[in-house]
């Protein structure tokens, strides 16, 4: 689904991590950890085609440059703001998508776009603006829409971020329930310990300091075979070697 | 050693001590091979903090010195931050920190902003200069970025008008227009009112009270009736524009429907480029039109000119040519308003300071542009005979 060979990202041709190497499978739930500012966000844009790579060759969902205006995407993002557009309605903001690239009647948009609400949880909240809701349900209307053409890939921004534990810990098991029952790939940004070892799967690890990837394994494997200092830091929650 | 105090230095920050002097700063002579040694007692708090930065600097501004901390009996986070990252620079060397006072002092030692703080001191004006030309040309070849996607666009739309979101046209239309109209009726009015006064109370010196009707009318049509409508735009649709755009770019809304195969330029800019294009030679007729009326009050009232005698002048004065001349120009300006504003708003960079540097720019570009665009049609009118 994703592949990186030697992938270099950052900001007007200024590196931020180089020599990334990883694969996505079809079906596999995949998590970017790392610090503040390492570049973990910087990895999402580029995959999802909002920053050129700096270096290196991508494939993401059969496309090397994800970037297009011309085509139907072929994955969903939610951001870290979630991102919806404040002047419609939740129903509205997950039509957008079917109404740009479906010929589907206003009827079955109106319905699919429901129950897509429906899906995440958002049962009868159509008809509600961003502003009326609370920072869970905008996360999950946000998904809602990423979710509108039912794409193989997912992207998610630190969906966690923010959230009281019982509201993550319900946005992780919708996480695992589109894997599981809709066999959608999901990769993840996030540094939220809980969510890690509750949503599982492999975790690649970035590191500001040494400017690339440092770890690539299960959450499990991390923790207890840390093959760096700043890895067995993260995961035992330590400050001194994070921050030197 | 013999020890040179300066009680000068020992006024209390009135505020926190309320007239009681809780701290003082006092000047010595410093060890061999200090310039200065500035000796602190007292509750050293944050309101002490100016007063301690100040004599530090002082001191540090002859050579190295050193602060002797002995009679701190408290030193607040701000206090302990200031002589930390002075002492962090090599050149002030502290001394006697009482033990219940070690910790937070080395807490800031650790971590103070001293050496962000020299460099920032260190930018020369050449750096400046250079931070600003990059930023320039960065800002100019967004503007290209965006000018090309805007053609793209348009090509679109050419070609495929359905592309285009006309219900979202018209609601602009509406938002930009008619909501706009009392304030653009008011402003004509007011225009045509004290145009007319003006020009009644100097052409009546001369006996020409009728061609009162021939300044307002040609004043208004060709200049003031466009010219001002643009400038309510820029001030009410355009600022809203940018406003509106900028936050949808730092929410990440623009991302979003970029992900989203949708190309923002053609989903929000053209839309309001239509809208605002549409709606401003309608406001500048309507407006022109007001404004004439109130022309033509102030010539009943003042010159007693009958309405009847005031439009046959202004039938005489005023040809085609003008009105199309100033519809036109409502046109370009309309264009400009939108163009402008949409680019400084998709253009915006950080949070919600940035949405505000972002508005005021489109407006103050905006203006800057209408007025000299309203210089070019002048002389292109002059070229044309228009």
């Amino acid at each position: 689904m994703i592949r990186a060979r030697d992938l270099a990202i950052g900001y007007g041709g200024q590196p931020l991590q180089t020599g990334l190497d990883f694969d996505v499978a079809p079906g596999e739930l995949f998590m970017i950890l790392g610090g503040s500012g390492c570049g973990k966000s910087t990895l999402l844009r580029t995959l999802v085609g909002l920053l050129p790579p700096v270096a290196g060759a991508m494939e993401v969902a059969g496309l090397t440059s994800p970037a297009s205006h011309r085509e139907r995407p072929r994955f969903g993002v939610m951001f870290q703001l979630g991102a919806l557009f404040g002047s419609m309605t939740l129903e509205q903001n997950v039509s957008l998508p079917l109404e740009a690239w479906t010929d589907l009647d206003p009827a079955t948009v109106r319905e699919v776009a429901l129950s897509k609400l429906a899906l995440v949880g958002l049962e009868g909240a159509g008809d509600k603006l961003p502003s009326e809701i609370s920072g869970g349900m905008n996360k999950r209307a946000s998904i809602a829409r990423a979710l509108a053409l039912d794409p193989p890939l997912l992207f998610l921004d630190e969906p966690s971020a923010g959230l009281d534990p019982i509201s993550a810990a319900s946005l992780d098991d919708l996480i695992l329930s589109l894997r599981d029952d809709h066999g959608t790939s999901v990769v993840i940004v996030t540094h939220e310990l809980a969510s890690i070892f509750r949503l599982g799967g492999r975790c690649l690890m970035l590191d500001r300091e040494a400017g690339t990837s440092i770890a690539l394994g299960t959450p499990e494997e991390l923790r207890d075979h840390p093959p760096h200092p700043t890895v067995r830091s993260f995961f035992r929650r330590e400050a001194e070697a994070a921050n030197p | 050693m013999a020890t040179r105090v300066r009680p000068c230095l020992n006024r209390p920050e009135p505020a926190a001590n309320l007239g009681r002097l809780a701290f003082s700063i006092q000047v010595a002579e410093g060890s061999p091979g200090m310039a200065r040694r500035l000796v602190l007692s007292g509750q050293l708090e944050l309101t002490a903090a100016r007063r301690v930065r100040l004599a530090l600097d002082e001191a540090l501004a002859h050579g190295a010195a050193e602060v002797d901390l002995a009679g701190v009996e408290k030193l607040d986070g701000g206090v302990a931050a200031i002589v930390a990252g002075r002492a962090r620079s090599g050149l002030l060397s502290v001394l006697g920190t009482p033990d219940h006072l070690r910790p937070v002092l080395d807490l800031y030692l650790a971590r103070s902003a001293g050496e962000s703080r020299k460099r920032r001191l260190d930018a020369g004006l050449l750096e400046t200069l250079g931070a600003w030309g990059r930023a320039t040309l960065l800002d100019q070849r967004r503007v290209l970025e965006f000018l090309g996607d805007l053609g793209r666009s348009c090509l679109l739309a050419l070609r495929r008008p359905a592309s285009v979101r006309w219900a979202d046209v018209t609601r602009l239309m509406n938002r930009h227009g008619s909501d706009g109209l009392p304030i653009n009726a008011l402003i004509g009015f007011l225009m045509g009112l004290i145009t007319a006064f003006q020009a009644a109370l100097q052409l009546h010196k001369f006996g020409a009270d009728v061609f009162v009707a021939n300044l307002v009318g040609l004043s208004l049509t060709r200049e003031l009736g466009p010219l001002m409508t643009g400038i309510v735009l820029a001030g009410r649709s355009g600022a809203a524009i940018a406003a509106e755009l900028g936050t949808m770019k730092v929410g990440e809304e623009i991302d979003a429907l970029r992900v989203m195969g949708l190309d923002p330029v053609r989903f929000l800019v053209l839309p309001r480029m239509l809208a605002v294009t549409l709606i401003a030679p309608l406001l500048a007729i309507m407006s022109t039109g007001i404004g004439i009326v109130g022309g033509a009050l102030v010539a009943s009232v003042m010159l007693d000119i009958p309405f009847v005698a005031f439009g046959n002048s202004l039938e005489q004065a005023v040809a085609f040519a003008d009105v199309f001349g100033g519809v036109g120009k409502a046109v370009v300006f309309g264009l400009l308003v939108a163009a402008i504003a949409c680019q400084r708003g998709l253009a915006t960079r950080g949070g919600a300071e940035g949405v505000g540097r972002a508005t005021t720019s489109a407006v103050v570009t905006t203006l800057f542009t209408l007025i000299v665009v309203d210089a070019g049609f002048t002389v292109l009118y002059d070229l044309w005979g228009i």
